[in-house]
């Protein structure tokens, strides 16, 4: 009887160990997870913050910052660092949205040099991880890590390249200039095929015996598959290409045909409440495509075995 | 059950997207209207080369320069006055009447003077003649012949005592005889001196008032020659009558001014006051244009020949010569525009070009750019140093082109590279 009680009571606290435990690791990770998050949301929290602040506070919050070339005006150690606005304003936004015809002007140029991108680079990358998933020739394999390869380099080595190839075709200063090498990425073949390989040859195989044509196999049994690895390339091709900023300056001669990241880049240091609003303003279509697509996101990630 | 909420989650994103696509459209087809709207409307210039012309408004007195006076020569009551001021007046024309009773009167009395004065020398001079001439011519007459006389009774009374004629008793008394007599003619010598310093001061004294009647006679004649006026006054030029010094019924000594007349040929000066701020604008030597408005505004160019600090005023006075003789004001309180010409500058702007900020003085270049939204223009600042200015322009040094469109008027503050767009 001695034994049994002694037994249950050495249970009880082995089970109540294991909960300490269990709640103490649990509140250790939560605790690091909840850091991370506000570590990384924290420059979007404190955009969004200061987009909200008057002209008046800005200044009072960072003008030392803005005047920090100015050799007559000692630079101070600290600077104010306010997250909720007194008042709240939306003078930023008016500024932004009615008084910069220039920033919209840019927000449609970064639209017309994003979205032809998005979709070549769909329709390029999907044809050629066909080709090198499902078509056996010679020298794939080596063509295929040579890909690889180009992917792993920084895109600044072949700015040259594509530079000098573009004044060869006559194409710089033009749209083209920037949409064209945009179209051709080793990243999206390389996604994509990782997918497709996983679609079974079987398939591909059973619609040759019933009379299918590669491009029909391509259409009706490959593409289809390929819903989620596509949604998540046009995600990170949409967003890499809103976000870029070499190649329109490099490219383009013409600055009424540069892209917003630039102008975001361009704001005077006078003007940083603006530059809070526009940077918001600016993120608000990558981050509507990322919610709406974040589903295929994951999932095509998932599948083309990156994860 | 989480298809449903993703479903409905893509179905909201949708929306927003669309929503958020919409407001861009929207904002971007009404953005640069608005903001044309709301930039600062500007107007701009070039700069000129000229001089600048400073400009001082004040007040002046034109003041004739021969001015000659016209005085009572005798005491006269002012009776009538006949001229005023501005009236022109020709040689001998009559100024003014006096009163000449008082004159007449006056002639009178000076002439019992004068007859007084006549008689007293009269008197003087017989009085001394009765008392002292012939009296003193017999006298010396009978002295030398007594003198005579006792010298020969002397000589003889001597004669007969040494010849034992006569006693020396005798001898003695001829002897204090002659020695009494020549006591006389002692004193009677000692007598003519004391007569003649006495005819000295008699000559002395009727010679002042000789002096003095003919001093009377001459304040007599003189004043009858100036009563010879029949009380009238009369101009010794000809002339403009400056100041009638005197009304009717007042009354002047000799020597006092009665009028003022402006030569004919007289020359005018203008003279102004300034404050010491304007004053230093203007220095002794410089041309200026000046224009004085009375009834009607003149223009003439002239010097400024003087510049005199007046102590009690705490101003500065300057003249300056009229030489343009069509000039028609002549006298009195002018509207006075002081006009000096500086020097050339080649670079003259209007005031309203040049902006200030804090001890730095600058302007504002007009450029174009192509922009985005087209072709757009904005200002870019300048620091320019000021040589010169007066009220409208400004004359300034600084790293501006020939062909620089400078901003003369804005409609808002500006600052570097602000965005405007042209009136």
């Amino acid at each position: 009887m001695q034994l049994k009680r002694k037994k249950i009571n050495i249970q009880i606290i082995v089970k109540i160990w294991i909960t300490i435990n269990r709640i103490t690791k649990r509140v250790l990770y939560y605790f690091i997870m909840v850091f991370v998050s506000i570590s990384l949301l924290f420059p979007v929290i404190y955009m969004f913050a200061n987009s909200f602040m008057g002209e008046k506070e800005i200044q009072k919050n960072y003008g030392a910052l803005m005047t920090v070339n100015d050799s007559k005006k000692a630079e101070p150690e600290y600077m104010s660092f306010k997250l909720i606005p007194d008042p709240v304003s939306f003078m930023q936004y008016y500024k932004a949205l009615l008084r910069s015809p220039k920033f919209l002007q840019m927000f449609w140029n970064s639209c017309l040099l994003t979205l032809p991108i998005l979709l070549g680079q769909l329709i390029v990358s999907t044809l050629a991880a066909f080709a090198f998933s499902k078509f056996k020739f010679p020298l794939r394999n080596v063509i295929f890590f040579m890909f690889i390869i180009v992917m792993m380099m920084p895109f600044q080595v072949s700015l040259v390249p594509n530079y000098i190839i573009l004044k060869k075709l006559n194409l710089l200063g033009g749209y083209l200039s920037v949409i064209l090498p945009g179209t051709f990425s080793t990243f999206g073949v390389f996604l994509l095929r990782q997918f497709m390989i996983s679609i079974p040859d079987e398939l591909c195989e059973a619609a040759k015996v019933d009379g299918a044509s590669s491009m029909r196999i391509f259409l009706n049994i490959i593409l289809p598959q390929c819903k989620g690895a596509l949604a998540s390339l046009a995600i990170l091709v949409f967003i890499d290409n809103w976000n870029m900023v070499e190649q329109p300056l490099i490219f383009l001669k013409d600055q009424a045909m540069y892209p917003l990241s630039i102008f975001l880049s361009a704001i005077n240091g006078n003007e940083l409440g603006i530059a809070f609003a526009c940077g918001l303003i600016y993120m608000i279509p990558a981050v509507l495509i990322f919610l709406y697509g974040e589903k295929y996101l994951v999932e095509g990630i998932k599948l083309s075995g990156m994860k | 059950m989480e298809t449903e909420q993703n479903t409905d989650k893509r179905k909201i994103l949708k929306r927003v997207i669309l929503v958020f696509i919409a407001i861009m459209i929207l904002l971007t087809f009404f953005s640069k209207t608005i903001n044309d709207i709301l930039l600062p409307e500007v107007e701009y210039t070039t700069f000129s080369n000229q001089s600048l012309e400073k400009e001082i408004d004040t007040t002046g007195e034109i003041k004739p320069v021969d001015i000659k006076k016209i005085n009572a020569w005798r005491d006269m009551k002012i009776k009538e006055v006949k001229v005023k001021e501005g009236d022109k007046v020709t040689k001998g024309i009559i100024l003014a009447l006096t009163d000449t009773d008082d004159m007449l009167l006056k002639v009178k009395s000076m002439e019992f003077e004068v007859k007084k004065a006549q008689d007293e020398i009269e008197n003087f001079k017989n009085q001394f003649k009765s008392n002292v001439e012939t009296e003193k011519n017999n006298k010396n007459q009978w002295l030398v012949k007594d003198l005579e006389e006792a010298q020969k009774s002397y000589d003889e009374a001597k004669l007969l005592y040494e010849n034992g004629l006569d006693s020396y008793k005798r001898v003695e008394t001829c002897l204090e005889e002659l020695e009494t007599i020549k006591k006389k003619i002692s004193d009677e010598k000692e007598s003519e001196e004391n007569e003649k310093r006495n005819q000295e001061d008699y000559e002395r004294t009727l010679s002042e008032k000789m002096s003095e009647l003919q001093l009377k006679i001459y304040e007599l004649d003189d004043f009858k020659k100036n009563c010879n006026d029949n009380g009238e006054i009369k101009s010794e030029f000809d002339g403009v009558i400056n100041q009638a010094l005197i009304e009717k019924g007042s009354t002047c000594n000799s020597g006092q001014p009665l009028f003022e007349v402006v030569s004919k040929d007289s020359k005018y000066k203008l003279e102004w006051k300034l404050n010491s701020a304007k004053a230093q604008i203007l220095k002794e030597g410089d041309t200026v244009d000046l224009t004085i408005t009375n009834d009607k505004e003149e223009s003439f160019e002239s010097n400024i020949d003087k510049k005199n600090y007046v102590v009690n005023e705490g101003l500065y006075l300057f003249t300056s010569f009229i030489n343009d003789k069509n000039i028609k004001t002549k006298t009195g309180q002018v509207d006075l525009n002081i006009a000096l010409k500086s020097k050339e500058y080649p670079m003259v702007v209007p005031n309203s070009c040049i902006f200030n900020a804090g001890d730095k003085n600058m302007i504002f270049v007009l450029k174009e750019k192509d922009g985005v939204m087209g072709e757009e223009q904005f200002v870019k600042s300048v620091n320019v140093k000021i040589l010169d200015s007066n009220d409208s322009s400004t004359a300034i040094s600084g790293n501006i082109a020939e062909n620089d469109n400078i901003v003369s008027f804005a409609s808002k503050a500006l600052v570097d590279n602000a965005k405007v767009k042209l009136r």
